[in-house]
């Protein structure tokens, strides 16, 4: 079988030139520390690894939005305590006012501490959560939650803001549930109705002790009223803090898993690459070898 | 007995040897020339002398010299060029497509997951007008990176069109060198003897014209070849020559596409008229790789700008007014063949709620029906009446009427990316919050809540109030404008009711006399139902049924596995050509070794035909002394 010369020294520089492509690939991957250096490497594993980036960056949106959940949770717990510290003060100042006879100046000077507390109560509803919202803007309120000038009124939509993705958890609280809606003796009611309406019984000087007695004694009612709102939507707090805690962790975990399959799909396993390269280097010597070889055997050179 | 015969021998057989020297050093020099068939002197006796006592030889003669050369052997390695050719023109421009795509780090995926991410603190803190600076901004980013990869397929589309063009300019020069050889070849032959060189320059010829497209031929009796396409256009027939040109393309102007000038008319050439080349396996990506890669951007452009349009219309602003559309993007545009005969105007359109499908489209008439091609795949569906809705897309007649023959585009998905943009400046416009809120009655003693809520269409009665009543053992009834005040509805928790354009999912116990009221948002700007509905598109599989991004890695890995393909093919093809090379250069080839061999063996047949004459001039001297 003939072999033309030209075409022999083609197929040895052609040889050699493969080799060299390959070198330079294997290089590429590790000094880009990537085992996929474009999609045409390997397309399921280009699109996988696609679609692990973005749930990488998903989990992160997640985590954020949680972790907002968690602060604006917590203060409304921190704001739900002072409530329920405030209101434990009004009514222990309301036992003492039931107890035995009060003098005029007694009744007046405990008709300025509850105004007193009234006030500090109203500035509690209100409280901005920090970045524009209240704590207890229901579905969301640009200005102070409630009227507590006279007749209390609750200004947004009742109920409660939600964020989430795959989950929902509050940011915003129902002010509405919490203070409005108060037992009282004349039906439902707000809670600064009713200290209005015993601090004006305590104000009056032709009330009767009876009636004074009475109105305590319906406040006191109000206030276990307001506790029991307080206590419940603690409760509903505490348990949305624990979910999103228990959130937190698995968001954690599914970020490291996900991280860890995309490491598997685009990073290079030096250990196999270096070896790979090992043995590229050698093929290329043998065909440089095998190439200097051959083309010094002429018979030119015997003649 | 004659010693000039003698002499004469000695002399034929020395110029046989001499030719064969040169013959040898020919082939030596043109060792490496591309092309080059080895050259061999063919030789025969001279003819004999009859005589009494037997036939005498009157030596050698030179018939001919010829090339080595088969003629099977050359048509297969001209049909092998023409694959490998096609598979690595295609291939190359893949690579190059695959590699600009490849970074992922910066690519169309990671700005709509931005975008997502600043919708999400947008949904955090609704009223925060920074908040909503970011997410216009990265509205821009994400609109700027679509239309750049749109650029990208753009300019490698002009990459083809102009390799087309030094393709065409390359081929027709050959074709007119091919006719000159021809013709020398021709008046050469009719001397008799093969003239070797050029025939091999008329073979490398071939095969440079197989490089670009693939040619069959046909060998004269007076030596010429008759070159035709695969498709069977004649190219080069005697003196007449073909001449390809690319002109704009009559149906889709902004692509060119080839012809055929012949005399009196264009002939429009196809690719697979072409047969095989380097320009089949552009016109192949051109117009499937990269039409399918455009195709995709546009359908997932169309889809992102048309989910959060849909979306921001069915909310609310701040100011209460209803949401402008956040993305701008063009819709589909027909244009008619230049060289219709009719006055027909057809228009198209999208349909509400349906995705894009990604092709354009391309609507002919043959005199009595319509015939609508999808060109992605070629899927036809005929039309006799209109308007008609294919893929989505509500195509009419609008004017005039077409003739037999007459031909339009539908520029689809194709035009989407390039002109993607956003189209509000400000933040402060985006529809953050919904129309209508619900409310549980301040006076409810059960627990009836609402477990989701959602606005599906602006109709005419979306902000109408709406009231829900329990009766607390096991029935609901619900009264406003627009609902039919239905009585006795059984309630079970999670039903849903829809009125007026919203959806309403109950939960809980209700106790008798318990409501629920829909009325009008009157705080839109802290609402962020709507940004949450904005931020759940991005997990929505409204993409051909994938997500925004798992669109973005289907387009990925559809032109990868195409770049892997085209790969393997060009691999395969080029290990045919190297196979179909290697064969012919067994048969054709110079061998340095070999000519070495040859070159000591005419030598010594020199230098015995030098003898020989020596020996006859001896002979002739001796004869002379002998006479004195």
């Amino acid at each position: 079988m003939r072999v033309a010369t030209s075409s022999a020294y083609d197929t040895a520089i052609a040889n050699i030139n493969e080799r060299q492509s390959q070198l330079v690939r294997t290089q590429q991957q590790l000094s880009t520390g990537r085992k996929l250096l474009s999609a045409a490497d390997d397309p399921m594993a280009a699109a996988q690894a696609e679609r692990d980036r973005s749930h990488l960056q998903r989990l992160d949106l997640a985590r954020r939005m949680n972790d907002f959940a968690r602060t604006q949770l917590g203060q409304a717990d921190n704001i739900l305590g002072s409530v329920s510290d405030l209101a434990q003060t009004i009514r222990e100042g309301f036992v003492q006012a039931g107890n035995g006879a009060l003098s005029p100046s007694d009744r007046a000077t405990l008709a300025t501490q509850f105004q007193g507390y009234r006030d500090e109560l109203a500035r509690l509803v209100n409280t901005g959560d920090g970045s524009g919202s209240f704590v207890f803007g229901g579905q969301g309120a640009s200005s102070d939650p409630f009227a507590t000038a006279g007749t209390a009124a609750y200004v947004p939509v009742a109920g409660e803001q939600k964020v989430g993705v795959d989950f929902e958890a509050s940011t915003v609280l129902d002010g509405r549930q919490v203070f409005m809606g108060v037992a009282s003796g004349s039906g439902a009611s707000d809670i600064f109705s009713i200290l209005d309406g015993a601090i004006a019984t305590l104000r009056d000087p032709a009330a009767t002790q009876a009636s004074v007695a009475a109105r305590v004694q319906s406040t006191l009612g109000s206030l276990d009223s307001l506790l029991d709102h307080v206590s419940q939507k603690r409760t509903e707090v505490g348990e949305q803090l624990r979910q999103a805690d228990a959130r937190a962790s698995l968001l954690e975990a599914n970020s490291a898993e996900t991280q860890r399959q995309y490491s598997e799909l685009m990073d290079v396993d030096y250990a196999k690459v270096l070896s790979d390269f090992s043995n590229s280097q050698t093929a290329q010597q043998a065909a440089m070898k095998t190439y200097a070889e051959i083309s010094r055997m002429k018979l030119f050179d015997y003649l | 007995m004659s010693g000039g015969g003698l002499l004469n021998l000695g002399s034929t057989a020395l110029q046989a040897a001499y030719a064969q020297l040169q013959t040898t050093g020919h082939n030596i020099s043109n060792v490496n020339t591309p092309g080059y068939t080895r050259q061999t002197v063919n030789l025969q006796t001279a003819g004999t002398l009859q005589t009494g006592s037997g036939f005498i030889g009157r030596g050698v003669a030179i018939q001919t010299v010829t090339r080595s050369y088969d003629q099977f052997l050359a048509t297969q390695v001209g049909v092998a060029q023409a694959g490998a050719s096609a598979d690595a023109a295609r291939a190359e421009q893949l690579t190059a497509l695959d590699t600009l795509l490849g970074d992922t780090s910066n690519g169309l995926g990671v700005a709509i997951d931005d975008f997502s991410a600043s919708m999400g603190d947008l949904v955090n803190r609704p009223f925060d007008s920074n908040a909503r600076t970011v997410v216009i901004s990265r509205a821009n980013a994400l609109a700027e990176r679509i239309r750049g990869v749109a650029d990208s397929f753009a300019q490698a589309s002009q990459a083809v069109e102009q390799r087309l063009q030094q393709n065409i300019s390359t081929l027709n020069d050959q074709l007119v060198r091919l006719a000159g050889v021809n013709n020398q070849i021709a008046s050469l032959s009719a001397s008799g003897q093969p003239p070797n060189d050029l025939l091999d320059q008329r073979d490398q010829l071939l095969l440079g014209v197989n490089k670009i497209l693939r040619i069959n031929t046909t060998t004269n009796p007076d030596g010429t070849v008759n070159v035709f396409s695969a498709g069977g256009q004649s190219l080069v027939v005697g003196d007449s020559v073909a001449k390809f040109a690319a002109q704009p393309d009559a149906l889709d102007p902004s692509k060119l596409s080839l012809v055929l000038k012949t005399v009196g008319n264009d002939v429009p050439v196809s690719a697979a008229m072409l047969g095989g080349g380097s320009m089949a396996g552009l016109l192949r990506f051109r117009d499937e790789d990269l039409a399918a890669a455009s195709g995709r951007l546009g359908q997932l452009a169309a889809s992102i700008g048309t989910a959060l349009n849909t979306q921001q219309a069915l909310g609310l602003d701040p100011s209460g007014a209803a949401g402008a559309p956040l993305f701008a993007f063009p819709g589909p545009q027909v244009s008619a063949a230049s060289g219709n005969a009719g006055s027909a105007v057809l228009t198209a359109s999208v349909t509400q709620g349906s995705g894009l499908a990604p092709s354009d489209y391309a609507v002919g008439y043959d005199g009595t029906n319509y015939t609508v091609t999808r060109l992605s795949d070629g899927q036809q569906s005929t039309v006799s009446a209109w308007p008609q809705t294919i893929d989505g897309l509500r195509l009419d007649l609008s004017s005039g009427m077409p003739q037999a023959g007459d031909r339009f585009l539908v520029r689809s998905a194709s035009v989407v990316a390039a002109n993607f943009s956003v189209a509000m400046a400000s933040g402060a416009r985006l529809a953050t919050g919904l129309a209508v809120s619900t409310q549980t009655g301040a006076a409810n003693r059960g627990d009836p809540a609402v477990a989701a809520f959602s606005v599906d269409s602006v109709s005419a009665n979306l902000t109408q109030p709406v009231s829900i009543s329990f009766d607390g053992a096991g029935h609901l009834s619900v009264s406003g404008t627009g609902t039919g005040n239905p009585t006795g509805i059984a309630y079970t928790p999670g039903m849903s009711l829809s009125y007026n354009g919203w959806t309403l999912q109950l939960k809980g116990t209700p106790a008798a006399g318990d409501t629920i009221q829909v009325q009008p948002n009157p705080s839109p700007g802290t609402d962020n139902r709507n940004a949450r509905a904005m931020l759940a598109l991005s997990d929505a599989r409204i993409t051909a049924g994938q997500t925004f991004v798992g669109a973005f890695a289907d387009l990925l890995a559809d032109v990868g596995s195409r770049a892997q393909g085209a790969k393997s093919s060009a691999d395969l093809s080029q290990t045919l050509l190297n196979g179909a090379q290697a064969a012919s250069s067994q048969v054709g080839g110079v061998n340095l070794d070999e000519e070495a061999a040859r070159l000591l063996q005419y030598q010594q047949s020199y230098q015995a035909a030098a003898k020989l004459m020596t020996a006859a001039q001896q002979m002739f001297d001796t004869i002379l002394h002998a006479m004195g």
